[in-house]
């Protein structure tokens, strides 16, 4: 089956090389001779794109099946088997009903639309809107509380326990230790400041 | 003064506590992520190569270099432990080391994988030694237009080696040139691809794309694969017999030697080698019967190859400024935030830091030996590390790191924005390393180019009228149709031990 994948990487890479074309169009007055200037790399990228993109469009390769790590068919039933063992032997060990990433499920199932994996984008860059508002102790301790409850850590307070070591081990790390200039968060400052 | 007297100069600088020091945290915590589910040797530089920011240029090299090593080596424990290849690389491991594991004999086969990366590892820097200085010293005779050859050189191999189609790998180079040169234009002082935003004036920053690329990208992948920890069963002793040192000693030499020979060529990455070791190692034993049933001498071989031909990687690294692999990029990268320009003048200029890095390579090497055997049991246990506590760690440290480079939250917002792009890229089997190569060598291509046509009045005849420079462009095309068939081998090898399952498309991230 041909990919349907190459076919919009295809068009997406002539785009890509008609903004290029326009970029070397734009700085073209400004050379130095015909090959020499800022405007001789956008114009290669730009041909060099727009050709290989329609080349995509036209050839597509076959469907990329999809693969897991590396590992064969008995493996990774092997593997997944192995995920219920582990989660069972934890689920002995903290009392909790064995599941590996229900919690993660229930986080993500009132976003259906959005794979796990497509969550965590959206909190790490939910991370970067909070962190000069929240500062960093408090939004580094909400988005790691939030990441180990999304990957399946088990219930709220063993991800509270987890979001504060790591928040802590963090701030050792690189606040105390690297000095790096992080937000303290003007929400406090607000508030103390009213 | 001779290479030897700069060499014992470098021992005596690199011989300090604290130059020690860092290479053993270096070794240990590249052994200690390279074990780790998830994480490889470029994440793992990636995503440390801020933490070193408060170091000295030396130390921090020589930690990021301890890093590079520590981590191609722990992939070899879940080779051989859980038969499961962090990299392509690390598959030839799994043949024979799997099995040995089985058979309770995985501690000698970790032994003999520790052994086997210590001896090659050492010729590779010897070769380091030997060949860097006087092939630095031929590139001092480049001019613009040679230097414009070798990089083209440089990346037709690497587009070719990556193993995927070769429109991609041109897409993804032309998209990495593009990348690059966002921002500021040299000549005309005109901002360029900035589309008029402001956040992009400055460019984009190399460490964001890298984290985005290879730590965001590996754990979103990982997600996806429900990626767990699987316990090891019971190892073994880890000292390896007198029996299994006499059968793997050929095996540790030819695979050193093809590691190291095939490793000089740009973009021929450990996964080519590996494999091509394993299958000498196989035709010159007597017992290749036992192959790919437990043979010491199976997991010596591409043991070898793998750390000769990440310490061959240094030599055009070092001598040309070429990275050829995707670690050997973000070190590169690594040197370039300390304001050190990999190339010819880097042994004329920076002697001194140079030859002090070589010199902890050695040491780097004993201590990967000397600290890992002993704990190769600890390191058995950290594969029941589960991914769901990794995970947000890695994302953590990921996220500030990108943030410490340049205190900077839009560069934070670009290793998600690149993270997310990785997770695709790496899903529809597209190439990254002709991106991260070609966005960090974009620059100097550019320039060398303009170079070369200010120089011959904006003729391109100027690349054919000189000799070294004909001959890169001859030896391009060569190398391009050498390395589509050793591709191509590759491939059919990995096809027939694994199924079709495991890409050498971005191996050894």
């Amino acid at each position: 089956m041909k990919s349907a994948a190459d076919r919009s990487a295809g068009v997406i890479a002539i785009l890509v090389g008609c903004l290029s074309l326009r970029e070397a169009y734009r700085l073209y007055p400004y050379h130095v001779s015909l090959l020499g200037g800022d405007h001789t790399f956008p114009a290669f990228i730009g041909a060099g794109l727009a050709l290989a993109g329609v080349w995509l469009v036209l050839f597509p390769g076959p469907s990329v099946k999809s693969s897991a790590a590396g590992l064969t068919t008995p493996e990774l039933a092997e593997a997944e088997s192995s995920i219920g063992k582990f989660n069972a032997d934890e689920s002995i060990v903290d009392g909790s009903p064995p599941s590996d990433t229900r919690s993660g499920d229930r986080i993500s199932g009132r976003l259906q639309f959005l794979p796990r994996q497509g969550l965590i984008p959206l909190l790490l860059l939910i991370y970067t809107f909070i962190l000069p508002w929240a500062g960093y102790l408090v939004g580094t301790f909400i988005i790691a509380l939030l990441l180990f409850r999304l990957l399946g850590i088990g219930r709220w307070w063993r991800c509270a326990v987890y979001a504060l070591l790591l928040t802590a081990g963090l701030y050792l790390i690189f606040i105390e230790w690297l000095h790096t200039p992080f937000s303290a968060g003007t929400l406090w400052l607000h508030q103390g400041g009213d | 003064m001779s290479n030897l007297s700069m060499l014992l100069d470098g021992f005596g600088h690199a011989v300090t506590p604290m130059n020690l020091l860092m290479a053993a945290i270096g070794v240990l915590v590249g052994t200690f992520v390279g074990v780790l589910p998830g994480l490889g040797p470029t994440s793992s530089i990636a995503i440390l190569l801020p933490v070193t920011a408060v170091l000295e240029p030396t130390q921090a090299i020589i930690m990021l270099a301890g890093i590079y090593y520590g981590a191609m080596y722990g992939g070899s424990t879940t080779a051989i432990l859980l038969n499961i290849p962090g990299e392509a690389s690390s598959v030839p491991t799994c043949l024979d080391g799997y099995p040995l594991a089985q058979q309770g004999r995985g501690g000698p086969a970790l032994g003999i994988a520790a052994i086997a990366s210590f001896i090659a590892g050492v010729l590779g820097v010897l070769g380091l030694v030997l060949f860097a200085p006087v092939l630095a010293n031929q590139a001092l005779r480049f001019g613009p237009p040679e230097m414009f050859s070798v990089l083209l050189l440089t990346l037709v191999i690497m587009m070719g080696m990556t193993g995927g189609r070769f429109v991609k790998s041109a897409v993804m180079g032309l998209a990495g040139i593009a990348l690059s040169l966002i921002g500021l234009g040299a000549n005309s002082g005109l901002y360029r691809f900035t589309l008029g935003w402001s956040p992009l004036e400055g460019g984009l920053d190399m460490v964001s794309i890298l984290i985005g690329l290879f730590s965001i990208a590996e754990v979103m992948r990982g997600l996806s694969e429900k990626k767990t920890a699987i316990s090891a069963g019971n190892i073994g002793s880890v000292y390896p017999g007198r029996q299994d040192l006499k059968q793997s000693a050929p095996s540790i030499a030819a695979g050193g030697l093809i590691g190291f020979f095939m490793g000089l060529l740009p973009g021929c990455s450990a996964a080519v080698t590996s494999f091509l070791s394993y299958d000498f190692a196989k035709r010159i034993s007597r017992r290749r019967h036992l192959f790919g049933k437990g043979a010491i001498e199976g997991v010596a071989a591409p043991e070898a190859a793998n750390n000769a031909t990440s310490s061959a990687g240094f030599i055009p690294l070092f001598a040309l400024g070429i990275p050829s692999s995707p670690p050997l990029a973000v070190l590169l990268a690594g040197l370039m935030i300390y304001g050190l320009t990999p190339g010819p003048m880097l042994f004329e200029q920076k002697g001194s830091f140079v030859w002090t890095v070589i010199a902890s390579m050695f040491i780097g090497n004993v201590m990967l030996l000397v600290l890992n055997l002993p704990l190769v049991g600890i390191w058995a246990k950290l594969t029941r590390v589960p991914f769901s506590i990794l995970a947000p760690v890695i994302l953590l440290l990921s996220m500030i790191g990108a943030y410490t480079v340049r205190n900077n939250l839009f560069d934070v917002q670009v290793a998600v924005v690149f993270g997310v792009a990785g997770y695709y890229l790496q899903k529809h089997d597209w190439p990254i390393m002709p991106l991260i190569l070609c966005f960090i060598l974009g620059p100097l291509m550019e320039q060398s180019f303009l170079q070369s046509m200010a120089i011959s009045g904006g003729s391109l005849g100027i690349f054919v009228q000189r000799g070294l420079s004909v001959a890169f462009i001859i030896a391009a095309a060569a190398m391009l149709v050498f390395s589509l068939y050793m591709v191509r081998r590759t491939k059919k090898r990995i096809r027939e031990e694994r199924g079709d399952s495991l890409s050498i498309i971005n191996a050894e991230a």
